[in-house]
C-alpha cells in the first residue's frame, strides 16, 4: 500500500509533501474565512488535515492536530489572533481537527507499516526464492557457497562455507580451513543451533533433529536487512533441503558408479567363463580322448582331434589378445605411438588374415583409390579390420559373400564390410559396440562380445568413428572412416 | 544293449570332440545344437544318455530336463561352462542325474554316464541289497556293514545313507538330502552337515579327508561309487 503513490523508500518526500499539503489547507481556510465562509474554511482546512495526518504516520499525525487545532483558534476561527475556547464554535472545530487528523494518521500509520511490512517479507521472500532457485542448480555440496555468497553478503555476512556432517556425527573437512572447520565441529559437538568466535560465525543446518551440516560465515557488518536472523533462518531450512538433495545425489551416482562396475565385471567374468572355459574344455576332452581312446580310435579321428586343439588354441589365443586390448582401451590408448600407415595395405592384410577362418567363402573387394595414409599403429588398425571383418565372417552363412569397399572423399578414409548375415535390429545398433555385448539373435555362436567394441574403442583412437546400420534384406554394414594424411600424390 | 547318446550343445567343437570318441567306445552318438532339434531327437530316437548344456540358445536348459524326462527313462548329465553351484543345483533339482563341469577329462564323463545309466536302467526296481566298494546295505533288514564289519547308525543316518547309496557315484543336492531326512527341502542345511559328519565318523578312515563320502561345494554330496 502507498498513499498517493509516494515510494515508501522517500519518506523525506513525503513529509514535505504533508507539510506543504498542511500549509496549502492552512492558506485556503485563512482565504475563505476573510471572505467570511467559515464553514468552508473549517472544511478545507479539516480535509488538509486529514491528508497531512495520513502522510505522516501516527507521530506526524498527532503533531499536525495538535498544530491544526492550535493554528484554526489562533488565525482562523473568531477571534483572529487570540486563543478562545468560550463557545461551542470554537471547540467543535478544535476536537474534530484532532480526531480526524489523529484518526487519519492511525488508519494511514497502520496501512503504511503494513505496506512496509508486506514490501519487506515480499523482498525477503523474494530473496529466498532466488537463493532458492540458486541452489536448486547446486548438484554438490561445494557448489552452495556460490549460491548463497550474494543473499548473505546483503545480510552482513561474507564467505560462507558448508561442512557436511557424515551420520557418525564427524564433519567434512573440505573447505579445509583449520579454524573454521575447528568452529564448526565445536558447534556440532555443544548441540547450540549457532555459536560465534571473533568475527566468525558457524551455524547448524538440520533436518529435524538431525544435523545435517554447518554454514560458517565471516561478519562483515555491512548488512542492508534488518532482519538478518529471519533470513538466515529462511536460508538454513533452504540449505538442509540442498544438502539432503546433494547427499542423494551423491548417493545416486555412486550407486550407479557401482552398478556399472558391477556390471563389467560381471561381463568380464562371465565372458571369461564362457571364451576361455570352452575352449579348454574341448581341448581337454580331445587331449584326454587321444591319450586314453588313442588306440581304439581311427587314425584319421585321432588326427581331427589334434586338429581340434590346434584350432582351439587358436580361439584362446585370438580371446587373450582381444583381452588384452579391452586392457589397453582401459587405460587409455598412446597417441604418440602412431604412425603414417598405408591404409590400403593394412586392410589387405586383415583381410588375408580373416581368409583363413572365412573358409574358402568369397571376400570380394572394390577399392576406389591408389593409396591413403591415416596417422595410426598399423597393428591396431589391423586389428579393428580383422574384427570387423571376423564379425561378418561368423554372423552370416558359411557361403555368403563378404563385400569390403573403400574409398575416399575430402578428409575421410572410408571403408566398409558387409555381410548377409543376420544382420542387426535397429535398435541394437549402437550397442553392438558395448564390451560384451552379443546379439540376441546370435548367443549360441562362438565369440566374446569384444571385438566390435575394440574396433570401435581403437578405430576413436585414431580419430576415427565407426558405425553399423542393417539392409532391408538383412545383412550388415560395417561403415569405419579415418581422417585422412595428405595423400602420396598430393605431397609429390 | 548299444547305448544311444544325444549330445545337446551349441558348440560344434565340442560334439566334433565328443562324437568319435563316444562312438569308439561303443555308443551311437546324436548330436543337435538348439533345443528344439535336441527334443526332436530325444522324443522320436530312442535315446538314454543325454549330454545337455545348459546354455542353449533358444531354451534355458534346465527347462528341458523335465520335458526330456517325460519322453522315458533317460539319463541326463548337465555339461556347462557355468561355474556357478546355483545352476547345477537348479538343473539337478529339476531333475538331471549329475553333472561335469567344463572343462571336462574324457574318462570322467565316461564314468558319469556309465553310473547315470546304470541307474536308468535299474529305474524303479527296489533294490533289496547294494553292494558299492567295501560298504554293503541291506535295506530290508536295515543293515550296514563295512568291511563285513557291522555298522550302526541311527535312523536319520540310514535314512541319509540310503538315499546317497540309491544314487551311488551320482551327486545328490542338499535340497534331496533334506527332503529325505527331515521331509522338508528348506530345513536347515547345518543339520544335514551334522549327519554327514556323524556318519563320516562311522564309514571314513579319516574323516577330514572322506574317501567315500565325497562332498560337492556348494551342490551336495556324493558316495564314491
Amino acid at each position: 500500500m502507498d498513499l498517493l503513490g509516494e515510494g515508501t523508500e522517500h519518506p523525506a518526500g513525503r513529509v514535505l509533501l504533508g507539510i506543504a499539503i498542511f500549509v496549502l489547507a492552512t492558506g485556503l481556510a485563512i482565504f475563505s474565512q476573510q471572505f467570511g465562509r467559515p464553514v468552508t474554511a473549517a472544511i478545507v482546512y479539516l480535509f488538509g488535515v486529514t491528508v497531512a495526518g495520513a502522510l505522516h504516520g501516527m507521530r506526524g499525525g498527532l503533531f499536525v492536530a495538535v498544530a491544526a487545532s492550535v493554528i484554526y483558534n489562533f488565525f482562523i476561527s473568531d477571534p483572529v489572533f487570540r486563543f478562545s475556547l468560550t463557545s461551542a464554535e470554537e471547540l467543535v472545530p478544535l476536537l474534530a481537527f484532532n480526531v480526524s487528523a489523529a484518526a487519519s494518521a492511525l488508519v494511514a500509520g497502520r496501512l503504511h507499516e503494513r505496506a512496509v511490512a508486506a514490501e519487506s517479507a515480499n523482498r525477503r521472500v523474494t530473496a529466498l526464492l532466488e537463493v532458492s532457485r540458486r541452489l536448486q542448480s547446486a548438484a554438490h555440496v561445494n557448489q552452495i557457497p556460490q549460491a548463497i555468497a550474494g543473499f548473505l553478503a546483503r545480510r552482513g555476512y561474507i564467505h560462507p562455507a558448508v561442512y557436511l556432517a557424515d551420520s557418525n556425527g564427524s564433519l567434512s573437512a573440505d573447505p579445509p580451513v583449520i579454524d573454521r572447520v575447528q568452529l564448526a565441529k565445536h558447534l556440532l559437538v555443544s548441540g547450540d543451533p549457532s555459536i560465534e568466535r571473533d568475527q566468525e560465525r558457524a551455524v547448524l543446518i538440520t533436518k529435524g533433529s538431525e544435523p545435517l551440516g554447518v554454514l560458517v560465515v565471516t561478519r562483515s557488518g555491512q548488512a542492508e536487512s534488518d532482519d538478518q536472523e529471519q533470513d538466515l533462518d529462511g536460508l538454513l531450512t533452504l540449505l538442509a533441503i540442498t544438502l539432503e538433495r546433494c547427499l542423494l545425489l551423491e548417493q545416486v551416482s555412486e550407486a550407479e558408479l557401482v552398478r556399472r562396475s558391477e556390471e563389467f565385471k560381471t561381463s568380464l567374468l562371465s565372458s571369461v567363463s564362457h571364451d576361455m572355459r570352452t575352449p579348454l574344455s574341448v581341448i581337454s576332452a580331445s587331449a584326454s580322448s587321444v591319450r586314453r581312446y588313442g588306440d581304439e580310435l581311427a587314425a584319421s579321428v585321432r588326427n581331427d582331434l589334434l586338429e581340434t586343439i590346434e584350432e582351439q588354441c587358436d580361439r584362446l589365443n585370438r580371446y587373450t589378445t582381444n583381452l588384452l586390448n579391452l586392457v589397453r582401451l582401459q587405460f587409455g590408448v598412446d597417441a604418440g605411438q602412431f604412425t603414417e600407415c598405408e591404409a590400403l595395405d593394412v586392410l589387405g592384410a586383415a583381410i588375408s588374415r580373416a581368409r583363413t577362418i572365412a573358409s574358402g567363402r568369397e571376400i570380394s573387394k572394390h577399392f576406389a583409390f591408389q593409396d591413403a595414409l591415416v596417422r595410426a599403429d598399423p597393428l591396431m588398425l589391423e586389428q579393428v579390420f580383422y574384427n570387423v571383418l571376423e564379425n561378418a565372417v561368423r554372423y552370416s552363412p558359411d557361403v555368403a559373400p563378404i563385400r569390403v569397399a573403400a574409398w575416399t572423399g575430402e578428409d575421410w578414409l572410408h571403408v566398409t564390410i558387409t555381410d548377409c548375415g543376420i544382420g542387426i535390429e535397429p535398435q541394437d545398433s549402437d550397442r553392438v559396440f558395448d564390451r560384451f555385448y552379443r546379439s540376441s539373435r546370435a548367443t549360441h555362436q562362438e565369440g566374446s562380445g569384444l571385438g566390435l567394441s575394440i574396433a570401435k574403442g581403437f578405430t576413436e583412437a585414431f580419430g576415427g568413428t565407426i558405425r553399423v546400420a542393417s539392409g532391408a534384406e538383412g545383412g550388415t554394414t560395417v561403415e569405419i572412416c579415418l581422417p585422412l594424411q595428405r595423400t602420396k600424390r598430393e605431397a609429390r | 544293449m548299444r547305448n544311444r547318446i544325444l549330445i545337446l550343445d551349441d558348440e560344434p567343437a565340442i560334439a566334433r570332440v565328443l562324437q568319435p570318441v563316444l562312438e569308439a567306445t561303443g555308443s551311437t552318438v546324436l548330436t543337435a545344437a538348439n533345443a528344439q532339434a535336441g527334443l526332436h531327437v530325444a522324443r522320436t530316437a530312442a535315446i538314454n544318455v543325454v549330454l545337455l548344456d545348459l546354455g542353449l540358445p533358444d531354451a534355458d536348459g534346465k527347462e528341458l530336463i523335465s520335458t526330456l524326462r517325460s519322453f522315458g527313462d533317460m539319463a541326463i548329465i548337465v555339461i556347462s561352462a557355468r561355474h556357478q553351484g546355483s545352476e547345477k543345483v537348479a538343473a539337478l533339482d529339476a531333475g538331471a542325474d549329475d553333472y561335469v563341469d567344463k572343462p571336462f577329462d574324457i574318462a570322467e564323463l565316461m564314468a558319469r554316464i556309465r553310473v547315470a545309466q546304470r541307474r536308468a536302467s535299474s529305474h524303479g526296481r527296489e533294490r533289496e541289497q547294494i553292494t558299492v566298494g567295501e560298504l554293503s546295505v541291506h535295506f530290508g533288514r536295515r543293515e550296514v556293514r563295512l568291511m563285513g564289519d557291522e555298522v550302526k547308525l541311527s535312523p536319520k543316518e540310514f535314512d541319509l545313507l540310503r538315499t546317497l547309496l540309491e544314487h551311488a557315484g551320482q551327486v545328490v543336492t542338499h535340497r534331496r538330502l533334506l527332503l529325505a531326512g527331515w521331509g522338508d527341502p528348506a530345513a536347515d542345511p547345518q543339520y544335514l552337515r551334522s549327519y554327514i559328519a556323524l556318519l563320516r565318523q562311522k564309514l571314513e578312515e579319516d574323516a577330514a579327508e572322506p574317501r567315500i563320502l565325497l562332498t560337492e561345494p556348494g551342490v551336495g554330496y556324493r558316495l564314491a561309487g
